[in-house]
């Protein structure tokens, strides 16, 4: 075991939350390397310094004074305005900008579809010739360019949503999928 | 006897001290939908049962008795008006550790504001800014190492500070402290592998302070 995984191993060693082989595995090492036994020593008296910290005794009117607080003052019995959109502007903009960027992608790959647009007629050569670049590519596409334009157009599609759904549900999804990955 | 009699009890999956806890659980779950309907004696009830570890969390995080009997009253009071909204999709202590939490963080800032404002915050500055050194060899006459970790809790920042109350004073595990703090388990074990760390080096520090005044006697 290498010296930095084992200070980081310190405090789960503390919290009784290693496996019995990792248990084995730290101690085997702690047990050869002094700087890390110093380490380790310094680790656990910071440990026992912090749980002997004993509950102090709260006033002893403390319930009479909150339930006065609670009696003085009637519930509010309103209920919760839901919003069904919440986006800011800098959510908004980013969400049109990707549909956009979306949608163009798609137009790009249908020809006739691109000829209707507006300002079709317009458009300058160079833009043309990396439409007609796009185009040829998803066109004559094998598997792999086929399933990198599906990722990408998925992330594309994820990444609409999310700035749709606005910053709590972002916070959630985001926390959801770091304790899912923790869990690997 | 009964043939039945003489057999080993079948297990319901509840250990003694797991069936008390349940016991607890339920009637907590009874105080709490009482207290929903505006039950204020099921809320009295509820509050002497978590009265004092919403007390050390709160003083823990602030310091000050006063200060912290002022926001537990404010964080229940807070609870008691939140009620309805409450789902119960997490336990009620959960919910009311987490109310208490962001009470503190609001006085904090309270105070941030006030201490900017105050004449006496020079001399504050003055004395937050004195090395560790001086604070240490002040302090070394208590030669306590653990009163020394305990006083340096203080000056900890506060997302530091209360994963650490949570974890040795209030005795919680890891996803207890996420589920209060919304926030993934892992960011939990990196701001108290943080947290633990600070200490350590100011501890460190003061050790090594402690050996030199000592080789220098």
């Amino acid at each position: 075991m290498r010296c930095a995984k084992a200070t980081r191993q310190f405090q789960l060693y503390l919290d009784h939350q290693l496996s019995l082989d990792q248990i084995r595995e730290l101690e085997l090492h702690l047990a050869v390397c002094p700087r890390c036994q110093e380490e380790f020593f310094l680790q656990e008296e910071v440990t026992h310094a912090l749980n002997s910290i004993t509950p102090v005794a709260e006033p002893p009117d403390l319930t009479i004074s909150i339930m006065r607080r609670v009696a003085a003052h009637p519930r509010r019995m309103e209920e919760r305005n839901y919003r069904l959109l919440q986006l800011s502007l800098l959510e908004l903009c980013i969400a049109i900008f990707l549909a956009t960027l979306t949608t163009f992608a798609i137009i790009i790959g249908q020809p006739p579809l691109r000829q209707s647009l507006p300002f079709a007629a317009s458009l300058d050569n160079a833009l043309l010739s990396i439409m007609n670049l796009l185009h040829g590519l998803l066109s004559s596409a094998n598997g792999t360019t086929v399933l990198l334009f599906w990722i990408i157009g998925t992330f594309l599609g994820i990444c609409i949503t999310l700035m749709v759904a606005g910053s709590e549900m972002r916070s959630t999804w985001y926390k959801a999928m770091l304790d899912r990955l923790s869990m690997l | 006897m009964s043939e039945y009699l003489l057999q080993p009890p079948h297990s319901i999956g509840l250990s003694l001290p797991n069936l008390a806890a349940h016991s607890i659980d339920q009637d907590e779950i009874a105080l709490v939908a009482a207290s929903r309907k505006g039950d204020q004696d099921a809320f009295a009830r509820l509050v002497q049962l978590h009265q004092r570890r919403v007390f050390n969390l709160v003083y823990r995080m602030l310091q000050d008795y006063e200060e912290a009997s002022e926001v537990t009253q404010e964080a229940f009071f807070a609870a008691w008006q939140g009620l309805p909204s409450f789902r119960g999709d997490a336990r009620f202590s959960t919910w009311l550790y987490r109310i208490a939490y962001n009470c503190c963080l609001k006085q904090l800032e309270v105070r941030k504001r006030e201490r900017a404002v105050q004449v006496a915050v020079q001399a504050e500055q003055t004395l937050a800014h004195r090395s560790l050194e001086e604070r240490a060899s002040a302090e070394l006459d208590a030669q306590d190492c653990q009163q020394f970790v305990r006083s340096q809790l203080s000056t900890l920042p506060a997302k530091y500070r209360i994963v650490l109350v949570l974890r040795h004073l209030q005795d919680m595990t890891y996803e207890e402290i996420a589920e209060i703090l919304s926030m993934p388990v892992g960011t939990i074990k990196t701001h108290l592998f943080r947290a633990r760390n600070l200490l350590k080096e100011r501890l460190e520090a003061f050790e090594r302070e402690w050996n030199n005044r000592t080789r220098g006697v």
